[in-house]
């Protein structure tokens, strides 16, 4: 019985997963995770966060702690949570937009954290 | 359609509405998601076979783990790189519900489910950060306690309950072992088969 090869979508996913897991692999045997610095012989360090927690470390810099550590984040966290109930009251238009606002300040941020601590220092 | 009423059926169906094969509706990223999840479960393990717990043995057996047990490196990358990878799969796939806009009823509490997942899964990576036991996790976990600390009345407490004492010199204490290796990922585990299965409630994967 003739049929096309990939199919089904468990065949898509497969293969999916098989490409994922060879990039996977790829990157482990090409990029050694880092280890940072020992504790042994302490230093002065300048600290970066990991890239995930960039964001953090930017609102951190610029502004009061109970602000950028706790109050922004949560108040961000709260948007992205609320858009089915976003959209549902203020309309499809503007809940897609306040959510595109919240996001790509996260990802404006990040470049921002990228930018001033891993490409230009 | 009596599809979903029994857990065989909802394992294996005997129809899925055909919207739901394409794969440029998914991008298949929650299915990678759920993959880069089990890689880091089996890899993880293999680790904490070797992992010394302690502040002047993390690092120490962190070192050894990436240069001296056999193949003992590549499973630490592989583990930090299913890591890096989840995180980028997961806010892939958050965009993707967005795109497709089936945050709405009746997935809104999938769309909560989903948000916890993000959040387990970064607190998971900022926890395996800690547990190198480096220099910078001991800056990074002081920063944490010193920000939860900030929350009237509790902060003290909750920093202490999530990330136990740590040094300035290192984030990896038996706490955020705990937390790490053991409650995160087993929530997380629960949390997404009770994502997979509401995808399946809620009608499954197509437009609206
Ligand atoms: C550990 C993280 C996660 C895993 C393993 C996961 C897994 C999945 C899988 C396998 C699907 C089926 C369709 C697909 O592959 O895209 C799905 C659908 C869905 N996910 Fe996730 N997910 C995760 C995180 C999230 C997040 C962060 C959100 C949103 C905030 C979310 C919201 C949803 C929704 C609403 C659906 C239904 C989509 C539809 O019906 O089109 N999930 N998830």
């Amino acid at each position: 019985m003739a049929r096309s090869l990939i199919k089904h979508l468990i065949e898509k996913e497969g293969i999916a997963a098989i490409l994922f897991l060879a990039f996977c692999t790829a990157l482990a045997l090409m990029f050694p995770a880092g280890v940072g610095t020992s504790n042994q012989a302490p230093t002065v360090l300048h600290a970066v966060a990991p890239w995930i927690f960039g964001p953090f470390q930017i609102l951190l810099l610029y502004l009061p702690p109970w602000l950028g550590a706790l109050l922004l984040p949560m108040v961000i966290v709260a948007g992205l949570t609320s858009l089915p109930w976003l959209v549902e009251y203020m309309g499809e238009r503007w809940g897609q937009r306040i959510f595109g606002f919240l996001f790509s300040s996260i990802i404006f941020m990040l470049i921002w954290f990228m930018g001033k601590e891993l490409w230009w220092t | 359609m009596k599809d979903h009423t029994t857990f065989i059926n909802h394992i294996r169906p005997r129809s899925i509405p055909s919207r739901a094969l394409s794969v440029f509706y998914t991008f298949c990223l929650g299915g990678l998601s759920f993959l880069a999840f089990l890689v880091l479960g089996i890899t993880g393990l293999l680790l904490m076979f070797h992992y010394q717990l302690g502040e002047s043995t993390s690092f120490g057996s962190i070192l050894t783990i990436s240069s001296v047990i056999p193949y003992g490196g590549v499973i630490r990358n592989l583990h930090y790189w299913a890591g890096q990878l989840m995180v980028v799969t997961v806010n892939l796939h958050m965009l993707r519900v967005v795109w497709t806009h089936s945050y709405k009823p009746p997935k809104q509490l999938n769309w909560l489910v989903g948000i916890a997942l993000l959040m387990l899964v970064l607190f998971l990576d900022f926890t395996g950060y800690l547990l190198i036991g480096s220099q910078e996790s001991g800056a990074a976990a002081t920063v944490a306690v010193n920000i939860l600390g900030l929350i009237p009345g509790i902060g003290a407490g909750l920093a202490q309950s999530i990330f136990g004492e740590p040094s300035a010199l290192s984030g990896s204490t038996l706490v955020v072992y705990v937390w790490h290796c053991v409650v995160l990922p087993m929530i997380l585990l629960l949390l997404q088969l009770y994502h997979f299965w509401r995808i399946r409630r809620d009608g499954g994967v197509r437009p609206l």
